[in-house]
């Protein structure tokens, strides 16, 4: 077997040197910056150079080992079961990449903060490690761990640098998520000790093929409730627009751009994947009954979190509250590309994933530089007005990915969306049978609410007549705007050349497919 | 004809370091500070060497000496270790510093018998030695009225406890006709095991301060001065766990099916009840004393677990989680209730605003302090996080999954309180509080013992083995 360190560095790397830009930037903050960035630069870099090295050039899984390339394992606690091992595949290393990227953007747009900053630098640092060992753990105990391991940071960083009602929002925050890990982690139990134990995920994989579908079945609604509360969906969904609304605008960004990733990649690597071996009675889990109830179950939660928080986004005076109730509207449309369970489906909702992971932290950046440019370092839609006037460039990005958010063609998330709409009329079994056709029908009409709460913002913030809460407000700095126009090159790149990606998902989708 | 048998040698140690300490403290009067400070680690630390040296003497009817007896004798004495550096900064002021010292190495003898017990005399014995040193060492700050009423309800408390204890085992007598541990039950014997489980098992509950038996522990806590408090919760305790399991793992395992689901109970009502009355405070020492209970709560999850099933894996993995939340209390708890006496020292009080700030007033000292926050809420990468690990998992693999889902709520509900200490602690501090002294053996022991909360939780598989072979020994 062989042992790659590649993602070990990529792991490592930031969480080592958090503890530096800590020591070194208490005294002159400047160092803190500095390594953060460099340090977020490089990772960046190097998850691109490992992306195009590993997964772009043709069909390279004769290196891998268990199905995971760059794969790293070694004995942690063994009387356990428990392993120490990481690796990528298909579905982990587009997202790996993204969490670089996002966490590379939200650094620069953090350099408007002065206080403390050498914490909210390390604390950066250490959620970058916590995030990619999430993606990249092979093993359950390892995969927990950087689960939890994300609460500690970001709980820090809505307290200590949010808006005014930042501490009921990390507190609760922190209660909702880890209550629901919590059950996450008895349903993980349940897998370990029905398929072998051990934590090892390959090797559960294929042991968890003769476990019988209804404890599968419940296993399935245990972890399903810890990953959709970071999803987070109705009815678990009410910690997001505090927690988004609160942190502080880099904060809001990692958290729609990746925290609520997570709770999607957990959804597809746990049953989704774990359970594509099943074969019991000549058919997978999710095409049995227990699969069948599980996926119309999923799919009206999916309908529900995708049409009621887009009607709550169209009567919202604060900017980032609305991004934060069409975040979960979108994650609806992902929940939906999976109950479809067919190839399409699956990929759409992939992609859906990123496409949101790129266009969401844009949104909240610009919501943050819109609150640090008006007199009253206000985000109402009410009281701002007329932006396009004083900082065009802004207002113009706002419109570009208002737009790619609301699902226009020629951007990224009118791929996903469209994807995971054919899916569902495709899936003639279940959703687009004659007895549920009206979801995927509903689905498709409630797209008419995003477009109009975007539209209906982007015509009250960006061209109505100037107020005077901006009548100071001068064009963005660099640090600013740069980091959103590399996002809105991106959501552009990705809404005309989904190729780039979405082959590499087709095939992972097409592995769990039977 | 009694021989001698290296399993006494810890005991020799011991008792010499009493004497010792006594001698010194009577001639040296107030030179012997440092001195009895000095000789108590050294004797604490040479006990340990001889507990390791004394293991696998050979077993008689009245003592065995196996792996239980070495973990939890040497848990006992290092966690003294930190009552002997807490005592010294409290009572660098007082006399008979070497009694206290006396004091708290005689309880360790007495733990040191409980752990390497083989029947219900000795074991029995051995922890009323403790007992009773302990009642004398809460009475050590008499002066207060606090302390006198803290004395006062654990010393009734804890004889009341006893008392039933003693009445338990003889209703065990009666059941079996022998003292002997694991004893098999005479015929048409069951109401007399009911009555025994059912006094034994109350009485136990007095001393780990489960639900409903908790009542003292908020008070004692309160009241007792900061060493007897760092005691009764890093050492005393352990001790009163060792007991414990020596009278249901090993005593009464034969009846497991019939304390299992009492257990069950006992754990479910203590997550509860010590999660939500440690919300309503507003004093950290009230939410840790509540705190405790919880995590005694935690730790009963194994018991009951262990019970619950006959299934040797299932039994290896409640004993791990047992064995390394205790040694997870030790550490963080510790580290916690230190921590809290620092501030008690600087700023008078252990109200929760006496904390605000102090992130930003000594950063060192609140990262030990925030650490071992985390390690009680059970966040990873800490021991207290792979305690509750292994103790859910064990609950859910004995098909307790009522009792994980319990400690799950309970765990989310302690997630408020802690946060709560931590979200005071990164606000910006007043003006005119004040620094944050730091007596220096103190920050070293808050540093090493929150560098231990971390890295044991990395290197836990040497915990796991030794509770697989502590599980081997048990019937």
């Amino acid at each position: 077997m062989v042992d790659y360190m590649e993602l070990l560095i990529l792991l490592l790397t930031p969480i080592v040197l958090a503890l530096f830009a800590y020591l070194f930037g208490r005294n002159n903050p400047k160092i803190a910056k500095i390594i953060a960035l460099v340090v977020v630069s490089l990772t960046t870099i190097y998850s691109i150079v490992l992306w195009i090295v590993h997964f772009l050039p043709g069909d390279r899984m004769d290196n891998a080992v268990d199905g995971f390339l760059l794969h790293f394992s070694t004995d942690w606690i063994p009387s356990a079961g428990i392993s120490f091992a990481v690796g990528v595949d298909g579905l982990s290393m587009p997202l790996i990449v993204l969490t670089q990227v996002i966490f590379l953007v939200s650094i620069v747009s953090s350099f408007y903060i002065t206080d403390q900053e050498a914490t909210f630098y390390a604390l950066m640092l250490v959620l970058l490690s916590a995030v990619t060992g999430t993606f990249m753990a092979l093993d359950l105990f390892l995969f927990y761990i950087a689960w939890e391991l994300v609460l500690v940071p970001m709980f820090f960083l809505i307290h200590i640098w949010g808006g005014p009602e930042r501490k009921y929002a990390a507190i609760k925050f922190f209660i909702y998520t880890h209550l629901a890990s919590l059950l996450m982690l008895i349903g993980l139990f349940l897998i370990y000790i029905n398929a072998g134990h051990t934590f090892y995920l390959p090797e559960l994989k294929t042991n968890i093929a003769t476990v019988d579908y209804k404890t599968l079945s419940t296993i399935f609604w245990l972890v399903f409730i810890g990953f959709v509360t970071k999803f987070p969906q109705v009815p678990v969904h009410t910690w997001l627009p505090d927690a988004h609304v609160q942190a502080p605008s880099p904060g809001s960004a990692i958290l729609a751009g990746l925290l609520l990733k997570m709770g999607g990649y957990g959804l597809m690597r746990i049953p989704f994947w774990l359970y594509s071996e099943t074969n019991q009675g000549g058919v997978t889990f999710f095409e049995s009954d227990y699969g069948k109830d599980i996926r119309i179950i999923i799919a009206i939660i999916g309908l529900v979190s995708m049409v009621y928080p887009a009607f709550i986004a169209l009567r919202q005076d604060d900017l980032k509250r609305m991004i934060a109730y069409s975040s979960i509207s979108h994650m609806g449309i992902v929940l939906l590309g999976l109950a479809a369970f067919n190839e399409l489906g699956l990929t759409a909702a992939m992609y859906m994933m990123i496409a949101h992971g790129i266009i969401s932290p844009g949104l909240f950046l610009l919501a943050g530089i819109i609150e640090h440019h008006t007199k009253n370092h206000t985000r109402s839609i009410e009281k701002v007005g007329g932006l396009a006037h004083k900082m065009p460039l802004t207002g113009g990005l706002f419109v570009l990915l208002a737009f790619a958010s609301a699902g226009l063609p020629g951007l990224a998330g009118f791929v996903a969306e469209i994807g995971v709409f054919i899916a569902m009329f495709d899936d003639t079994d279940l959703l687009g049978s004659s007895t549920w056709i009206w979801i995927p029908i509903l689905a498709v009409l409630s797209v008419i609410v995003t477009a109009g709460y975007y539209l209906w913002a982007i015509e009250r913030v960006i061209f109505n007549k100037e107020t005077e809460e901006i009548e100071d407000a001068v064009p963005a700095k660099w640090w600013e705007s740069g980091p959103i126009i590399v996002l809105s090159i991106l959501a552009l790149v990705f809404g005309l050349i989904p190729g780039l990606v979405w082959w590499v998902l087709d095939q992972w989708s097409a592995s769990i497919i039977p | 004809m009694i021989e001698y048998s290296d399993g006494w040698l810890p005991l020799i140690v011991i008792v010499a370091g009493i004497i010792v300490n006594l001698v010194l403290d009577l001639i040296l009067r107030e030179r012997a500070r440092e001195w009895v400070t000095s000789v108590t680690i050294f004797i604490l630390v040479a006990t340990s060497f001889a507990v390791i040296y004394s293991k696998g003497s050979a077993t008689t009817d009245f003592f065995r000496y196996e792996t239980f007896y070495s973990t939890f004798s040497l848990i006992g004495l290092l966690s003294s270790l930190l009552v002997v550096i807490v005592a010294w900064k409290e009572y660098r002021h007082e006399l008979d510093l070497g009694v206290f010292y006396s004091l708290l190495l005689l309880a360790n003898a007495g733990g040191m018998v409980v752990a390497s017990s083989n029947n219900f005399i000795p074991l029995y014995l051995g922890y009323e030695l403790v007992s009773i040193t302990t009642y004398a060492m809460v009475a050590f700050r008499k002066r207060t009225r606090s302390g006198a009423e803290a004395s006062l309800k654990i010393f009734l408390l804890g004889a009341l406890s006893s008392a039933i204890i003693v009445y338990g085992l003889s209703m065990y007598y009666g059941a079996t006709g022998t003292f002997a541990m694991n004893a098999p039950a005479l015929p048409s014997s069951e109401s007399l095991q009911f009555a025994a489980i059912a006094l034994i098992a109350a009485g136990s509950g007095f001393k780990i301060g489960l639900v409903p038996f908790h009542f003292w522990i908020a008070d004692v806590y309160s009241g007792a001065s900061s060493s007897m408090v760092t005691f009764l919760a890093a050492s005393s305790k352990k001790m009163a766990f060792a007991f414990v399991f020596q009278l249901f793992f090993v005593g009464m395992h034969s009846w497991s099916s019939s304390w299992s689901l009492l257990f069950a109970g006992l754990a479910a009502l203590s997550m509860l009840l010590g999660n939500i009355a440690a919300v309503m405070q507003n004093n950290v020492m009230r939410i840790l004393a509540y705190s405790t209970i919880a995590q005694a709560g935690y730790i009963v999850i194994g018991v009951a677990a262990y019970g619950a099933t006959a299934n040797s894996s299932i039994q290896q993995a409640a004993i791990a989680g047992i064995l390394i939340h205790v040694i997870a209390h030790v550490l963080m708890k510790g580290a916690v209730l230190i921590a809290t006496f620092v501030v008690i020292d600087n700023f008078g009080s252990s109200d929760i605003d006496k904390f605000k700030g102090l992130f930003h007033k000594h950063p060192v000292f609140a990262s030990t302090l925030a650490i071992g926050l985390f390690s009680l809420m059970g966040i990873p990468p800490t021991l207290g996080f792979t305690g509750k690990f292994f103790l859910f998992y064990s609950a859910v693999f004995a098909d307790l999954i009522w009792l994980a889902v319990i400690g799950v709520i309970g765990s989310a509900i302690s997630i408020y309180y802690y946060g709560r200490i931590m979200r005071i602690m990164t606000e910006k501090p007043d003006e005119n509080t004040g620094e944050v002294r730091v007596f220096l053996p103190i920050l070293i022991l808050l540093i090493l013992l929150s560098i231990l909360t971390l890295i044991l939780s990395v290197f836990s598989e040497q915990i796991v083995e030794v509770a697989t072979s502590i599980a081997s020994e048990f019937p």
